[in-house]
C-alpha cells in the first residue's frame, strides 16, 4: 500500500489511528500496529508476506542463539538474509554476468532492501554486543514491520528503536505535528515529484527531440523527482511515526544545498549512508589505511551502494561515479575546497549530482554515454515538437520553481506556532494542502514511489 | 480537534463511498467504478486492491468536483500554449487526444500497426461467407481521423489493405470516404469520435445503396446549438460545446428488443427533438450499446444482421425500415450479456439471416472483430 493512495488515506490511516488511540495499554497499541503493519504489507505484496515473516523469525531465533553463545547463529542469520536478498533481487543480474539470459521470474518482495539491511544491522549489533537480543518475537516483528518505515525506510537501528517499542509517550501535540509532517511529505510526493516525473519521462522519452538543454532539464527534473519522491516518503514515515509516538531518524537534510559531494552524501539518504559506514566502510579499515587501500575501500562501498539501489549496471556505475568523485575530493582537492567561493562550490556540486541522475535513470550503459555526450556537445532541442506531443506537460512545469525553492532550508527556519490563532492557521493550511493533494491523486494517474523498487 | 476533524473528513469519505455509491460519472460520460466483491484470488494477484483504489477515486465525496477543478487548472495552463502551437495548423497533443484546429482528434494509425489484424479480419469474414453461401455478406468501412493524416492529407491505406484481402463478390464493399480535413470536419463531431448527423446520413445512404434498399426520406434536420461535449472532451475544460443534430425520418412502426426484453424505442431521438432530453450524448440520443438488438417491422422481406459497434447506433433504426427483421450484434458485449459465445453459423441459421453487413472503422476491423471471439 502506498501512502499516496486513496485506500491509505481514506481507509487504512483513519482506521489505524482510531484503533490505536482507543487501545487501553501500550501492549494493545503494539498489537494494533503489528497487525495493521502486516495488513499494510499484504495489501501490496500478499505473496511476499511469508518471506518477510520467515526472515524475521529466523533472525529473531538466531539473535537469541547468538546471545547464548551459539557460534553458528550469527553467520546463519546473515547468510539467510543476504541469501534471500541475493536470490530475490540480484540472482538474475549475477547469473547474467555469466551469460545466462533466461531465469524464471522471481517475485521481488517490496522493500526487501530496507528490511534486510535492518535485519542485518540487528544481527551485527547483537554480535558486537552493542544491543541485547529482543525476547519478544512480536515486539521484534514490529521493529521489522512497522508500517511507516517498512517499504522505504528510514533504516532503523534496533538499539535506537527498542526503548520506543516498550514505552513511548503519545501526545496530541505530537500527533498533530506528525500529521502536519505527513501532509507536507504527501505534498512533496504528489505536487512536486509526480509532476517532475512527467517532465523527466517526456524529455528522456523523446530521443530525437531532446538536445543539450532538454537533457539537462531532464536530469534536473528527474533529480527533483527522486528527491521529492523519497524525501516526501521519509517525511510521511517520520510524521506517521510521530503520530504513534515514535521518533524515526531523519533521512534528508536539504541535499541540494550541499557545497561538496561528500556534503551531499551527509545530507542524502542519511540512514543508508550510516549503514554502509558502520557495517562496510569501517570494518574495511575506514580512514585509518593508506591512500591505495582507502581508494579501494571507497570504491567497494560505493559500488555496493549503487548495487543496493538496483540489480543493474547503471546503478553500479552510479555508485562508482560517486566513489570516484569522493576520492577526488578527498585525495586530490582535500582542504583546498574551502578556498573556493561557496556559490561556485554549490554550483559544481549541483551540476555533478544532476549528471549522476543520468546513470540512475537510464538502465542501458550505451544510452548513458549517448545522453552524456549530448549534454556536453551542443545539440538543439525541438521544444515546439516536444510540446506538440503533449501540451499537458505545461502545468507540470509549474512545480519546478517550488521544487528548487524548497530544496533550500528556507522554510525550516520559520518555527511553527505552538498555540493560538497561528496554530489554527497553520493546521488549516495543512488541511487545504491535504485536499489539494487528494485532488491531484484523484485526477491524475497513480505514480508509485521510486524507492519502492529498491 | 484537528486530528478528530481530519479523521472525520476521511472516514466520511469512505462511508459515503461504501454506503451510497454513484452509478454514473456524467462528467466523464462513463459508468462509475464501484467497490469490487472480495475474493482470495483477486486479493493475492492484487486486482482487488487496484479495483478498490479505482472505486475510491470515483466515489469519494466531491471526487468529480475535484477532477473538474484539476482539469480547469491542467487545461487552463495548457490552452494558451495549445492555441499558440496550433496557429501554424497541425496536431497539438493533450493527454491522449490532439487539438487540430477547432476539433479534438487522434493521430492516424500506421498501416503496419494494424495490417496483420486487418488481414485476419478479412480471412474471418471470408470463412464465414464460405460457410454460408446462401447469405450475402457486406462490409462498410468508416474512415475516420485514424485513417488520415489531417496535416498532410496522407492516408494510412487501411481500407485498401482490408478490401485487398476480402474475398467478397464485387459491389459488396463500401466505405465512408474521408480524404481531407474538410471531409472529416463535415462528417464527424468536433469533440467526439463518432460521426455526426451528416456523417451518419451519408453512411446510411451508402449502406442503402450497398444493400439495395430504398432509403427513408429525410424530412430535415433538428439541430440544438452548443449543447454537446463528446467523449474526447471528457476532462478537458475550456473546449466550447458543439451543436448536436439528428436527421428527421418517418420511421415505420417496429418493435425493439434488447437482451433484457422489449423496449418502447431504441434511443431517445423524439425526446431530444422535443427538447425533453436532460443530458445530450451520442448514446442517449441514438441508443446505448448492447450485445444484441432486434428490430421487427412485421413486414415480409429479408432479415438483416448488422455486425458493428457504437457507430451503427445512429443508422440501425433507419436501416431496419428496409427489412423484415434486423438483428444488431455488438461483439464487445454479446457474450457477457447473452451468456453464450457468438457463433456466426448458428446465428445465421437460427434467425434466417439473408444479409450480413459489417459496419465499423479501425477499432472494429483491427481489434473487436477478432478479439471478442466471434466464431
Amino acid at each position: 500500500m502506498s501512502f499516496s493512495s486513496l485506500s491509505f488515506l481514506y481507509a487504512f490511516l483513519p482506521v489505524v489511528v482510531i484503533l490505536y488511540f482507543l487501545s487501553p495499554s501500550p501492549r494493545w497499541r503494539n498489537a494494533v500496529l503489528l497487525i495493521t503493519s502486516l495488513f499494510f504489507y499484504a495489501w501490496g505484496a500478499p505473496k511476499a508476506l511469508p518471506l518477510l515473516l520467515g526472515m524475521a523469525a529466523l533472525v529473531w531465533l538466531c539473535g537469541l542463539g547468538t546471545e547464548k553463545g551459539l557460534g553458528f547463529c550469527h553467520p546463519l542469520s546473515l547468510a539467510f538474509v543476504l541469501g534471500s536478498l541475493i536470490l530475490f533481487k540480484y540472482l538474475g543480474f549475477f547469473v547474467g554476468l555469466f551469460g545466462v539470459k533466461t531465469l524464471p521470474a522471481l517475485l521481488l518482495p517490496a522493500g526487501i532492501s530496507f528490511t534486510s539491511f535492518q535485519l542485518m544491522a540487528y544481527s551485527i549489533d547483537l554480535k558486537r554486543g552493542q544491543i541485547r537480543a529482543e525476547r519478544s518475537f512480536f515486539r521484534f516483528l514490529l521493529y521489522v514491520c512497522f508500517f511507516p518505515q517498512l517499504l522505504q525506510g528510514p533504516i532503523l537501528r534496533y538499539g535506537e528503536t527498542a526503548p520506543m517499542l516498550r514505552e513511548r509517550s503519545v501526545t496530541l501535540d505530537g500527533a498533530v505535528c506528525g500529521l502536519r509532517r505527513f501532509v507536507r511529505g504527501l505534498a512533496k510526493k504528489v505536487l512536486i515529484a509526480d509532476q517532475a516525473a512527467v517532465l523527466a519521462s517526456t524529455l528522456y522519452g523523446q530521443r530525437e527531440l531532446s538536445g543539450t538543454a532538454g537533457l539537462w532539464l531532464a536530469a534536473l527534473c528527474y533529480g527533483m523527482q527522486v528527491f521529492y519522491d523519497f524525501s516526501g516518503y521519509s517525511d510521511m514515515a517520520i510524521g506517521l511515526g510521530q503520530l504513534f509516538g515514535f521518533k524515526l531518524p531523519d533521512n534528508f537534510d536539504h541535499p541540494y544545498a550541499a557545497l561538496s559531494v561528500s556534503d551531499f552524501w551527509r545530507r542524502w539518504h542519511m540512514t543508508l549512508a550510516r549503514w554502509f559506514r558502520d557495517y562496510v566502510y569501517i570494518p574495511l579499515g575506514g580512514n585509518r589505511v593508506g591512500r591505495g587501500r582507502l581508494a579501494l575501500n571507497l570504491l567497494i562501498v560505493w559500488a555496493l551502494t549503487g548495487l543496493w539501489h538496483g540489480a543493474s549496471w547503471n546503478f553500479v556505475l552510479w555508485g562508482l561515479y560517486y566513489g570516484v568523485l569522493l576520492l577526488i575530493e578527498r585525495l586530490v582537492i582535500g582542504k583546498g575546497i574551502e578556498h573556493v567561493p561557496p556559490l561556485l562550490r554549490w554550483l559544481v556540486t549541483f551540476v555533478l549530482v544532476n549528471i549522476g541522475w543520468v546513470f540512475f535513470y537510464i538502465s542501458d550503459p550505451s544510452l548513458i554515454l549517448e545522453k552524456l555526450l549530448r549534454m556536453f556537445i551542443y545539440m538543439p532541442t525541438d521544444w515546439r515538437a516536444l510540446l506538440t506531443l503533449d501540451a499537458s506537460v505545461c502545468s507540470k512545469v509549474l512545480c519546478l520553481p517550488f521544487a528548487l525553492l524548497f530544496s533550500f532550508p528556507i522554510v525550516k527556519k520559520a518555527a511553527a506556532p505552538e498555540k493560538g490563532p497561528g496554530l489554527i492557521v497553520l493546521n488549516g493550511m495543512h488541511l487545504v494542502l491535504l485536499i489539494v493533494c487528494i485532488m491531484f491523486i484523484i485526477s491524475s494517474s497513480f505514480t508509485p514511489f521510486v524507492y519502492f523498487n529498491f | 480537534m484537528t486530528v478528530g476533524l481530519l479523521l472525520l473528513f476521511l472516514l466520511a469519505g469512505l462511508a459515503r463511498a461504501l454506503i451510497s455509491p454513484d452509478s454514473e460519472i456524467f462528467y466523464e460520460n462513463r459508468p462509475a467504478r464501484r467497490f469490487p466483491a472480495f475474493s482470495a484470488a483477486s486479493f493475492l494477484d492484487g486486482t482487488w486492491q487496484s479495483d478498490v483504489e479505482d472505486a475510491l477515486s470515483d466515489q469519494v465525496p466531491a471526487a468529480i468536483r475535484m477532477k473538474k477543478l484539476y482539469n480547469i487548472f491542467d487545461t487552463g495552463t495548457a490552452l494558451p500554449v495549445i492555441r499558440m502551437l496550433g496557429q501554424g495548423g497541425g496536431y497539438v497533443g493533450f493527454r491522449n487526444i490532439c487539438f487540430f484546429e477547432d476539433m479534438l482528434v487522434v493521430r492516424p494509425v500506421a498501416l503496419p500497426e494494424k495490417e496483420d489484424t486487418f488481414l485476419a479480419a478479412a480471412r474471418h469474414i471470408g470463412s464465414w461467407q464460405d460457410a454460408a453461401p446462401g447469405t450475402e455478406f457486406y462490409v462498410y468501412y468508416i474512415e475516420t481521423d485514424r485513417d488520415l493524416n489531417l496535416e498532410t492529407g496522407e492516408k494510412s491505406g487501411l481500407y485498401d489493405c482490408l478490401t485487398g484481402a476480402l474475398t467478397l463478390p464485387a459491389g459488396r464493399v463500401g466505405r465512408l470516404r474521408v480524404d481531407s480535413f474538410a471531409d472529416y470536419h463535415r462528417l464527424f463531431f468536433k469533440t467526439d469520435h463518432h460521426w455526426n448527423a451528416d456523417g451518419s446520413y451519408q453512411g446510411y445512404l451508402d449502406l442503402c445503396a450497398l444493400l439495395g434498399i430504398t432509403p427513408l426520406t429525410v424530412r430535415g434536420q433538428y439541430r440544438l446549438p452548443a449543447c454537446y461535449h463528446g467523449t474526447r472532451a471528457a476532462g478537458v475544460e475550456g473546449v466550447p460545446a458543439e451543436d448536436f443534430a439528428v436527421n428527421l425520418f418517418d420511421y415505420p412502426d417496429m418493435t425493439v428488443t434488447i437482451p433484457a426484453g422489449p423496449i418502447p424505442d431504441y434511443g431517445m431521438q423524439s425526446l431530444f427533438v422535443n427538447g425533453e432530453l436532460e443530458s445530450v450524448s451520442y448514446g442517449s440520443v441514438f441508443g446505448v450499446d448492447c450485445g444484441e438488438l432486434v428490430f421487427d417491422t412485421g413486414r415480409p422481406g429479408k432479415n438483416l444482421l448488422v455486425m458493428g459497434d457504437s457507430y451503427d447506433n445512429a443508422v440501425v433504426k433507419a436501416l431496419a425500415a428496409g427489412f423484415s427483421k434486423t438483428y444488431c450484434v455488438d461483439l464487445r458485449s454479446y457474450a457477457s450479456e447473452l451468456r453464450r459465445p457468438f457463433v456466426m453459423a448458428d446465428y445465421l441459421k437460427e434467425h434466417r439471416i439473408d444479409c450480413v453487413v459489417f459496419i465499423g472503422g479501425v477499432d472494429y476491423f483491427g481489434e473487436t472483430l477478432l478479439r471478442e471471439g466471434g466464431q
